[in-house]
């Protein structure tokens, strides 16, 4: 299974502890230096996929200045998931590096 | 940041926009996302951005298309959709009957307009062991047969669909024939046959027909079904017989010449199938059929199988309006040819949809 970027950094983000909808979107715009900031409904649209696929589970509800917020964590399933994707990007990354490297020699 | 930091335009600005998602999905997760929204807004907006709003409609319409495919593959959506196999080939058969007791036993050509002789013998036998299968794939139902009477329907449907090739194609031999002797004695066209096909006809049966089998070969059970088919099947199936019988076949004329003896008989054409009998006949039962299933089932899932039902009926009025231009008289041959066959393409198109459709509701459940 690949996954998608989004996906991809909002299971890294719940890796660390539960986090809110918007503890994600802000966690995940610190991990990627500001790069990718997640709009909300890219974010439910991922989450709720998360969920269906078992990666993810709702935690808790909190109720935050009137607003409710639901706490998402990741489950073992998940874990396993994102450690799979992530091995197979450093993998796909070194293998770009001695490419990029070999053919920096041949020039 | 607490709540009322917020421009409460901005607040209802989110709401409005969250109405692009399905209203269960609202009542579940709409405070959530609005809060997420909020939070997210730098303080002092009065309104989304415009990359918001596109993000959040185009989320709304995919979780509303993924609500949908989960109903399409739900238990429910499996059981309407047996449900309209089984009352959509009631339907059918009710119509195969009469439509081998027009052109089969009475030997009435219930395809033309203007029906001025039969069908040669081999003709009304293949007609007759065509549409045999219909009733017999309904008797097999109701006999816990549903192996059988799903293959029944798919050689009906074929055939059917082969019949009205054939059709499409000898009309216009017909044509020919007509013209030719037009040509030789202009003044004599009343006493030469005109056996003008009517396509809606046509487009009409074959779609009616060839529902029922798909919708069998898509659902595949049907054994528990017949019980909840019941009486509304049965009503719609004899409503359907009454008024194609009525109007197929000659009975009223019959019943006129009785009436009011040989004066008051009109001298217009023989009653065909195109004399708006069968189309209303079908559309009484389809209605009938689909407002029994939107009585006795919860709303969403009544709608599945009116929807389903209403298919065919829909077929009957987009070809009652569109084929009357479709075959003219004067037209030349290869322009008749290619209408016809473009009426049982247009058919085939109605049909793969269905079919589409049908299978999309057949996928395994959700694993969850």
């Amino acid at each position: 299974m690949t996954l998608r970027e989004p996906t991809f950094l909002i299971l890294t983000s719940l890796a660390s502890g539960p986090r809110h909808g918007y503890g994600i979107i802000q966690d995940i715009a610190d991990l990627s230096d500001g790069r990718v900031r997640l709009r909300a409904g890219t974010l439910y649209g991922s989450l709720d996929r998360l969920v269906d696929e078992g990666l993810v589970v709702a935690d808790r509800e909190e109720i935050e200045n009137g607003r409710l917020r639901r706490y998402y964590r990741i489950t073992g399933e998940g874990r396993s998931a994102l450690a799979a994707a992530a091995e197979r990007m450093a993998s796909n990354a070194r293998a770009a590096t001695v490419r990029l490297k070999m053919r920096g020699r041949m020039a | 940041m607490t709540a009322v930091d917020h421009d409460a335009r901005l607040e209802l600005a989110y709401r409005r926009l969250l109405l692009a998602y399905p209203a269960g999905y609202r009542e579940e997760r709409g405070e959530e996302l609005l809060s997420t929204l909020l939070a997210a807004a730098p303080p002092g907006r009065r309104r989304p951005t415009i990359a918001e709003a596109v993000d959040l409609v185009y989320h709304g319409i995919r979780t509303r298309a993924r609500a949908t495919r989960r109903t399409l593959a739900g238990p429910d959506a499996a059981d309407a959709m047996a449900l309209a196999a089984v009352v959509s080939l009631t339907v059918a058969a009710a119509v195969a009957v009469a439509v081998i007791v027009g052109v089969s036993v009475v030997g009435q050509p219930v395809f033309y307009r203007y029906p001025e002789r039969g069908y040669p013998p081999p003709v009304r036998g293949g007609v007759g062991l065509v549409f045999a299968t219909f009733p017999a794939a309904l008797a097999c139902i109701w006999a816990s047969r549903p192996r059988i009477a799903r293959w029944l329907a798919v050689i009906g449907s074929l055939g059917t669909i082969g019949l009205a090739t054939w059709l499409a194609v000898h009309a216009l031999h017909i044509q020919d024939a007509r013209r030719a002797a037009l040509d030789v004695e202009p003044q004599n066209w009343l006493n030469v046959p005109d056996e003008t096909l009517e396509p809606s006809n046509l487009f009409g049966l074959v779609t009616l027909l060839c529902v029922p089998g798909l919708l069998l070969v898509a659902t595949r059970s049907t054994s528990g079904d017949r019980r909840r088919v019941g009486w509304g099947a049965a009503l719609a199936g004899l409503l359907g017989t009454a008024f194609v019988l009525l109007t197929t076949t000659d009975l009223l004329q019959r019943a006129r010449l009785a009436v009011l003896g040989p004066e008051g008989t009109s001298t217009g054409p023989a009653p065909s199938l195109h004399d708006t009998g069968l189309t209303q006949g079908v559309v009484v039962a389809l209605v009938a059929a689909a407002a029994w299933g939107l009585s006795r089932r919860p709303r969403s899932q009544g709608l599945t199988v009116a929807c389903a039902l209403m298919l065919p009926a829909l077929g009957y009025t987009i070809g009652t309006l569109v084929t009357p231009m479709a075959f003219r008289p004067g037209w030349s041959r290869t322009e008749g040819l290619a209408l016809n066959l473009l009426e049982v393409v247009f058919v085939s198109a109605i049909v793969a949809t269905l079919a589409t459709l049908a299978i999309a509701s057949w996928r395994p459940q959700d694993t969850h």
